[in-house]
Protein backbone atom coordinates (compact mmCIF):
# COMPACT_ATOMS: atom_id res chain seq x y z
CA UNK A 1 0.00 0.00 0.00
CA UNK A 2 2.71 2.45 1.08
CA UNK A 3 6.01 2.79 -0.71
CA UNK A 4 9.30 3.69 0.91
CA UNK A 5 10.87 6.97 -0.06
CA UNK A 6 12.63 6.68 -3.39
CA UNK A 7 10.90 3.46 -4.29
CA UNK A 8 9.47 3.51 -7.78
CA UNK A 9 5.82 2.94 -8.41
CA UNK A 10 5.20 -0.45 -10.03
CA UNK A 11 4.71 -0.13 -13.74
CA UNK A 12 1.15 -0.57 -14.86
CA UNK A 13 0.32 -3.55 -17.01
CA UNK A 14 -1.31 -2.31 -20.18
CA UNK A 15 -2.87 -4.98 -22.38
CA UNK A 16 -1.72 -4.79 -25.95
CA UNK A 17 -4.32 -3.10 -28.09
CA UNK A 18 -4.19 -4.36 -31.66
CA UNK A 19 -5.42 -0.95 -32.76
CA UNK A 20 -2.60 0.98 -31.09
CA UNK A 21 -0.65 1.74 -34.28
CA UNK A 22 -3.79 2.94 -36.05
CA UNK A 23 -4.82 5.02 -33.04
CA UNK A 24 -1.40 6.64 -32.86
CA UNK A 25 -1.48 7.42 -36.57
CA UNK A 26 -4.93 9.00 -36.22
CA UNK A 27 -3.72 11.08 -33.30
CA UNK A 28 -0.88 12.42 -35.40
CA UNK A 29 -3.17 13.15 -38.32
CA UNK A 30 -6.96 12.97 -37.93
CA UNK A 31 -7.25 12.00 -41.60
CA UNK A 32 -5.79 8.63 -40.65
CA UNK A 33 -8.87 7.87 -38.59
CA UNK A 34 -10.49 6.23 -41.60
CA UNK A 35 -9.00 2.71 -41.19
CA UNK A 36 -10.41 2.60 -37.65
CA UNK A 37 -13.77 3.73 -38.96
CA UNK A 38 -13.76 1.08 -41.70
CA UNK A 39 -12.80 -1.62 -39.25
CA UNK A 40 -15.51 -0.86 -36.71
CA UNK A 41 -18.40 0.73 -38.58
CA UNK A 42 -20.13 -2.63 -39.03
CA UNK A 43 -19.76 -3.56 -35.38
CA UNK A 44 -21.06 -0.26 -34.05
CA UNK A 45 -23.92 -0.22 -36.54
CA UNK A 46 -24.88 -3.79 -35.71
CA UNK A 47 -24.86 -3.06 -31.98
CA UNK A 48 -27.10 -0.04 -32.63
CA UNK A 49 -29.52 -2.09 -34.74
CA UNK A 50 -29.93 -4.69 -32.01
CA UNK A 51 -30.53 -1.96 -29.46
CA UNK A 52 -32.78 0.37 -31.44
CA UNK A 53 -34.60 -2.08 -33.75
CA UNK A 54 -34.48 0.50 -36.51
CA UNK A 55 -31.94 0.77 -39.31
CA UNK A 56 -32.28 4.54 -39.75
CA UNK A 57 -31.91 5.25 -36.05
CA UNK A 58 -28.92 2.90 -36.04
CA UNK A 59 -27.30 4.90 -38.84
CA UNK A 60 -27.81 8.09 -36.90
CA UNK A 61 -26.30 6.61 -33.76
CA UNK A 62 -23.36 5.23 -35.74
CA UNK A 63 -22.66 8.71 -37.09
CA UNK A 64 -22.72 10.22 -33.61
CA UNK A 65 -20.37 7.57 -32.27
CA UNK A 66 -17.71 8.01 -34.94
CA UNK A 67 -17.88 11.80 -34.89
CA UNK A 68 -17.40 11.74 -31.11
CA UNK A 69 -14.61 9.21 -31.42
CA UNK A 70 -12.79 11.29 -34.03
CA UNK A 71 -12.85 14.48 -32.00
CA UNK A 72 -12.32 12.69 -28.68
CA UNK A 73 -9.32 10.66 -29.79
CA UNK A 74 -6.76 13.00 -28.14
CA UNK A 75 -8.41 12.23 -24.80
CA UNK A 76 -8.49 8.45 -25.27
CA UNK A 77 -5.92 6.53 -23.30
CA UNK A 78 -5.35 2.85 -22.91
CA UNK A 79 -5.61 1.90 -19.31
CA UNK A 80 -3.99 -0.92 -17.45
CA UNK A 81 -5.27 -3.53 -15.07
CA UNK A 82 -6.99 -0.92 -12.92
CA UNK A 83 -9.41 -0.20 -15.74
CA UNK A 84 -9.15 -1.89 -19.10
CA UNK A 85 -9.65 0.17 -22.15
CA UNK A 86 -8.71 -0.63 -25.67
CA UNK A 87 -9.86 1.46 -28.60
CA UNK A 88 -12.70 -0.97 -29.30
CA UNK A 89 -13.90 -0.92 -25.69
CA UNK A 90 -13.70 2.88 -25.66
CA UNK A 91 -15.68 3.07 -28.91
CA UNK A 92 -18.43 0.89 -27.50
CA UNK A 93 -18.48 2.96 -24.32
CA UNK A 94 -19.22 5.96 -26.53
CA UNK A 95 -21.92 3.91 -28.25
CA UNK A 96 -23.44 2.93 -24.93
CA UNK A 97 -23.56 6.57 -23.79
CA UNK A 98 -24.98 7.76 -27.10
CA UNK A 99 -27.56 5.02 -26.87
CA UNK A 100 -28.63 6.14 -23.40
CA UNK A 101 -29.20 9.66 -24.77
CA UNK A 102 -30.98 8.31 -27.81
CA UNK A 103 -33.24 6.15 -25.70
CA UNK A 104 -34.27 9.09 -23.54
CA UNK A 105 -35.40 10.82 -26.74
CA UNK A 106 -37.31 7.76 -27.96
CA UNK A 107 -39.25 7.02 -24.78
CA UNK A 108 -42.42 8.33 -26.34
CA UNK A 109 -42.18 6.18 -29.43
CA UNK A 110 -43.10 2.51 -29.58
CA UNK A 111 -40.30 0.26 -30.77
CA UNK A 112 -40.75 -2.32 -33.48
CA UNK A 113 -40.46 -5.92 -32.34
CA UNK A 114 -36.87 -7.01 -32.66
CA UNK A 115 -37.47 -9.96 -34.96
CA UNK A 116 -39.74 -7.94 -37.26
CA UNK A 117 -37.39 -4.99 -37.37
CA UNK A 118 -34.32 -6.99 -38.21
CA UNK A 119 -35.60 -9.78 -40.38
CA UNK A 120 -34.37 -13.26 -39.67
CA UNK A 121 -31.28 -14.66 -41.31
CA UNK A 122 -31.41 -17.59 -43.70
CA UNK A 123 -30.55 -20.82 -41.96
CA UNK A 124 -29.14 -23.92 -43.56
CA UNK A 125 -29.83 -25.64 -46.89
CA UNK A 126 -32.34 -28.25 -45.63
CA UNK A 127 -35.83 -26.65 -45.73
CA UNK A 128 -37.33 -28.87 -43.00
CA UNK A 129 -34.43 -28.35 -40.63
CA UNK A 130 -34.34 -24.66 -41.49
CA UNK A 131 -38.04 -24.36 -40.68
CA UNK A 132 -37.54 -25.97 -37.28
CA UNK A 133 -34.57 -23.79 -36.59
CA UNK A 134 -36.48 -20.73 -37.75
CA UNK A 135 -39.21 -21.54 -35.26
CA UNK A 136 -36.67 -22.00 -32.48
CA UNK A 137 -34.98 -18.76 -33.41
CA UNK A 138 -38.33 -16.97 -33.41
CA UNK A 139 -38.88 -18.04 -29.85
CA UNK A 140 -35.32 -17.11 -28.94
CA UNK A 141 -35.95 -13.62 -30.34
CA UNK A 142 -39.05 -13.31 -28.20
CA UNK A 143 -37.10 -14.28 -25.11
CA UNK A 144 -34.29 -11.86 -25.97
CA UNK A 145 -36.78 -9.02 -26.52
CA UNK A 146 -38.17 -9.58 -23.02
CA UNK A 147 -34.76 -9.53 -21.34
CA UNK A 148 -33.75 -6.56 -19.20
CA UNK A 149 -31.53 -4.20 -21.20
CA UNK A 150 -28.25 -5.09 -19.52
CA UNK A 151 -28.72 -8.83 -20.07
CA UNK A 152 -29.70 -8.34 -23.70
CA UNK A 153 -26.76 -6.01 -24.26
CA UNK A 154 -24.30 -8.46 -22.71
CA UNK A 155 -25.67 -11.25 -24.90
CA UNK A 156 -25.37 -9.19 -28.08
CA UNK A 157 -21.84 -8.07 -27.24
CA UNK A 158 -20.88 -11.71 -26.60
CA UNK A 159 -22.54 -13.39 -29.58
CA UNK A 160 -22.65 -10.69 -32.23
CA UNK A 161 -19.58 -8.61 -31.47
CA UNK A 162 -17.71 -11.64 -30.14
CA UNK A 163 -16.28 -9.69 -27.26
CA UNK A 164 -14.63 -11.43 -24.35
CA UNK A 165 -16.14 -11.15 -20.90
CA UNK A 166 -13.24 -8.85 -20.08
CA UNK A 167 -14.14 -6.47 -22.91
CA UNK A 168 -17.86 -6.51 -22.12
CA UNK A 169 -17.04 -5.64 -18.52
CA UNK A 170 -15.09 -2.63 -19.81
CA UNK A 171 -17.93 -1.50 -22.07
CA UNK A 172 -20.64 -1.93 -19.45
CA UNK A 173 -18.66 -0.67 -16.48
CA UNK A 174 -19.18 -3.89 -14.54
CA UNK A 175 -17.03 -6.63 -13.10
CA UNK A 176 -16.28 -9.70 -15.19
CA UNK A 177 -18.13 -11.85 -12.67
CA UNK A 178 -21.31 -9.85 -13.00
CA UNK A 179 -21.08 -9.97 -16.80
CA UNK A 180 -20.81 -13.78 -16.67
CA UNK A 181 -23.88 -13.91 -14.47
CA UNK A 182 -25.79 -11.58 -16.81
CA UNK A 183 -25.01 -13.78 -19.79
CA UNK A 184 -25.83 -16.95 -17.89
CA UNK A 185 -29.21 -15.60 -16.82
CA UNK A 186 -29.94 -14.34 -20.31
CA UNK A 187 -29.12 -17.68 -21.86
CA UNK A 188 -31.17 -19.53 -19.29
CA UNK A 189 -34.16 -17.35 -20.17
CA UNK A 190 -33.69 -18.22 -23.84
CA UNK A 191 -33.35 -21.92 -22.96
CA UNK A 192 -36.56 -21.78 -20.90
CA UNK A 193 -38.39 -20.22 -23.83
CA UNK A 194 -37.12 -22.93 -26.19
CA UNK A 195 -38.27 -25.67 -23.85
CA UNK A 196 -41.80 -24.28 -23.71
CA UNK A 197 -44.20 -26.09 -26.07
CA UNK B 1 -24.53 -19.67 -9.97
CA UNK B 2 -21.00 -18.32 -10.27
CA UNK B 3 -19.49 -21.72 -11.05
CA UNK B 4 -22.17 -22.42 -13.62
CA UNK B 5 -21.62 -18.98 -15.14
CA UNK B 6 -17.87 -19.62 -15.30
CA UNK B 7 -18.35 -22.97 -17.02
CA UNK B 8 -20.78 -21.43 -19.46
CA UNK B 9 -18.29 -18.66 -20.18
CA UNK B 10 -15.63 -21.24 -21.03
CA UNK B 11 -18.13 -23.07 -23.23
CA UNK B 12 -19.02 -19.87 -25.10
CA UNK B 13 -15.35 -19.10 -25.59
CA UNK B 14 -14.89 -22.44 -27.37
CA UNK B 15 -18.15 -22.16 -29.26
CA UNK B 16 -17.36 -18.72 -30.67
CA UNK B 17 -13.77 -19.66 -31.45
CA UNK B 18 -15.00 -22.69 -33.40
CA UNK B 19 -17.51 -20.55 -35.26
CA UNK B 20 -14.79 -18.07 -36.13
CA UNK B 21 -12.54 -20.88 -37.38
CA UNK B 22 -15.49 -22.68 -39.06
CA UNK B 23 -14.61 -25.84 -37.18
CA UNK B 24 -17.30 -28.54 -36.89
CA UNK B 25 -18.67 -28.97 -33.38
CA UNK B 26 -20.05 -31.91 -31.46
CA UNK B 27 -23.74 -31.81 -30.56
CA UNK B 28 -24.41 -29.37 -27.74
CA UNK B 29 -25.79 -32.03 -25.38
CA UNK B 30 -22.50 -33.92 -25.58
CA UNK B 31 -20.88 -31.28 -23.40
CA UNK B 32 -21.12 -32.30 -19.77
CA UNK B 33 -19.79 -29.08 -18.26
CA UNK B 34 -22.85 -26.95 -18.92
CA UNK B 35 -26.58 -27.42 -18.72
CA UNK B 36 -27.53 -29.09 -22.04
CA UNK B 37 -30.50 -26.74 -22.53
CA UNK B 38 -28.24 -23.72 -22.17
CA UNK B 39 -25.74 -25.27 -24.56
CA UNK B 40 -28.49 -25.81 -27.15
CA UNK B 41 -29.63 -22.19 -26.73
CA UNK B 42 -26.05 -20.96 -27.05
CA UNK B 43 -25.51 -22.96 -30.23
CA UNK B 44 -28.72 -21.60 -31.70
CA UNK B 45 -27.77 -18.00 -30.92
CA UNK B 46 -24.26 -18.51 -32.28
CA UNK B 47 -25.86 -19.47 -35.60
CA UNK B 48 -28.79 -17.08 -35.55
CA UNK B 49 -27.52 -13.80 -34.10
CA UNK B 50 -25.88 -12.30 -37.14
CA UNK B 51 -23.99 -9.07 -37.55
CA UNK B 52 -25.64 -6.39 -39.66
CA UNK B 53 -23.73 -4.10 -41.93
CA UNK B 54 -24.77 -0.60 -42.95
CA UNK B 55 -25.51 0.14 -46.57
CA UNK B 56 -22.62 1.05 -48.82
CA UNK B 57 -24.27 4.41 -49.44
CA UNK B 58 -24.42 5.24 -45.74
CA UNK B 59 -20.91 4.00 -45.05
CA UNK B 60 -19.41 6.12 -47.82
CA UNK B 61 -21.42 9.23 -46.90
CA UNK B 62 -20.28 9.02 -43.29
CA UNK B 63 -16.69 8.36 -44.39
CA UNK B 64 -16.87 11.58 -46.42
CA UNK B 65 -18.20 13.55 -43.46
CA UNK B 66 -15.47 12.17 -41.22
CA UNK B 67 -12.83 13.07 -43.80
CA UNK B 68 -14.17 16.62 -44.00
CA UNK B 69 -14.11 16.91 -40.23
CA UNK B 70 -10.60 15.49 -40.07
CA UNK B 71 -9.44 17.95 -42.73
CA UNK B 72 -10.92 20.83 -40.79
CA UNK B 73 -9.32 19.64 -37.56
CA UNK B 74 -5.97 19.43 -39.28
CA UNK B 75 -6.35 22.89 -40.77
CA UNK B 76 -7.35 24.27 -37.40
CA UNK B 77 -4.22 22.83 -35.83
CA UNK B 78 -1.99 24.06 -38.65
CA UNK B 79 -3.54 27.51 -38.71
CA UNK B 80 -3.16 28.05 -35.51
CA UNK B 81 -1.40 28.37 -33.37
CA UNK B 82 -2.89 28.00 -30.10
CA UNK B 83 -6.31 26.47 -30.22
CA UNK B 84 -6.91 28.39 -27.02
CA UNK B 85 -7.49 31.52 -29.03
CA UNK B 86 -10.94 30.17 -29.71
CA UNK B 87 -11.41 31.82 -33.09
CA UNK B 88 -13.95 30.25 -35.37
CA UNK B 89 -12.55 28.84 -38.55
CA UNK B 90 -14.21 28.69 -41.87
CA UNK B 91 -15.31 25.23 -42.75
CA UNK B 92 -13.63 24.25 -45.99
CA UNK B 93 -15.57 22.03 -48.30
CA UNK B 94 -18.69 21.93 -46.23
CA UNK B 95 -20.85 24.59 -47.75
CA UNK B 96 -24.48 23.76 -48.28
CA UNK B 97 -23.70 23.45 -51.97
CA UNK B 98 -20.99 20.88 -51.37
CA UNK B 99 -21.62 17.77 -53.44
CA UNK B 100 -20.55 15.78 -50.43
CA UNK B 101 -23.66 16.91 -48.63
CA UNK B 102 -26.01 16.80 -51.56
CA UNK B 103 -29.24 14.89 -51.21
CA UNK B 104 -27.92 12.61 -53.91
CA UNK B 105 -25.36 11.22 -51.48
CA UNK B 106 -27.24 11.60 -48.24
CA UNK B 107 -30.85 10.53 -48.53
CA UNK B 108 -33.20 12.78 -46.60
CA UNK B 109 -35.06 10.97 -43.87
CA UNK B 110 -37.13 11.98 -40.90
CA UNK B 111 -34.54 11.47 -38.27
CA UNK B 112 -33.48 13.12 -35.09
CA UNK B 113 -32.37 16.73 -35.32
CA UNK B 114 -33.52 17.85 -38.69
CA UNK B 115 -32.31 14.96 -40.78
CA UNK B 116 -28.97 13.80 -41.97
CA UNK B 117 -27.86 17.00 -43.72
CA UNK B 118 -28.49 19.27 -40.79
CA UNK B 119 -27.01 16.78 -38.39
CA UNK B 120 -23.97 16.29 -40.61
CA UNK B 121 -23.16 19.98 -40.62
CA UNK B 122 -23.94 20.59 -36.98
CA UNK B 123 -22.06 17.50 -35.89
CA UNK B 124 -19.06 18.53 -37.92
CA UNK B 125 -19.18 22.06 -36.48
CA UNK B 126 -19.56 20.77 -32.96
CA UNK B 127 -16.77 18.33 -33.69
CA UNK B 128 -14.33 21.11 -34.51
CA UNK B 129 -15.14 23.05 -31.36
CA UNK B 130 -14.93 19.93 -29.21
CA UNK B 131 -11.69 18.86 -30.79
CA UNK B 132 -10.11 22.28 -30.29
CA UNK B 133 -11.14 22.20 -26.65
CA UNK B 134 -9.87 18.64 -26.21
CA UNK B 135 -6.66 19.45 -27.98
CA UNK B 136 -6.08 22.39 -25.65
CA UNK B 137 -6.77 20.24 -22.58
CA UNK B 138 -4.45 17.56 -23.89
CA UNK B 139 -1.72 20.15 -24.49
CA UNK B 140 -2.14 21.53 -21.00
CA UNK B 141 -1.83 18.01 -19.63
CA UNK B 142 1.53 17.41 -21.35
Amino acid sequence: MFRKAGERAPERLVPYDVDRPAVEAARRDPRDFEPLYRKYVGQVYSFAVYELHDHHAAEDLTEQVFMRALVGLPRFEERGTDGLSTFRVWLFQIARNALANERRGRMRHPQAPLEAALGLPALGPDPAAASLERDALDRAWQAIARLPGDRRRALVLRFVEEMTTHEIAGVMGRSEGSVRVLIHRALRAVADELRRD
Amino acid sequence: MTDAALRLDAYLEELLADREARRPRPAAHATPAVDPREAVAADLLARGLVRFHPSFRFEEALAARLRATADAMRLAAAAGGSPAEGTLLSFPGLSAASPMLSRERVPARGLLVGGAIASGVSLAGAAILAWRRGHRLASEGD
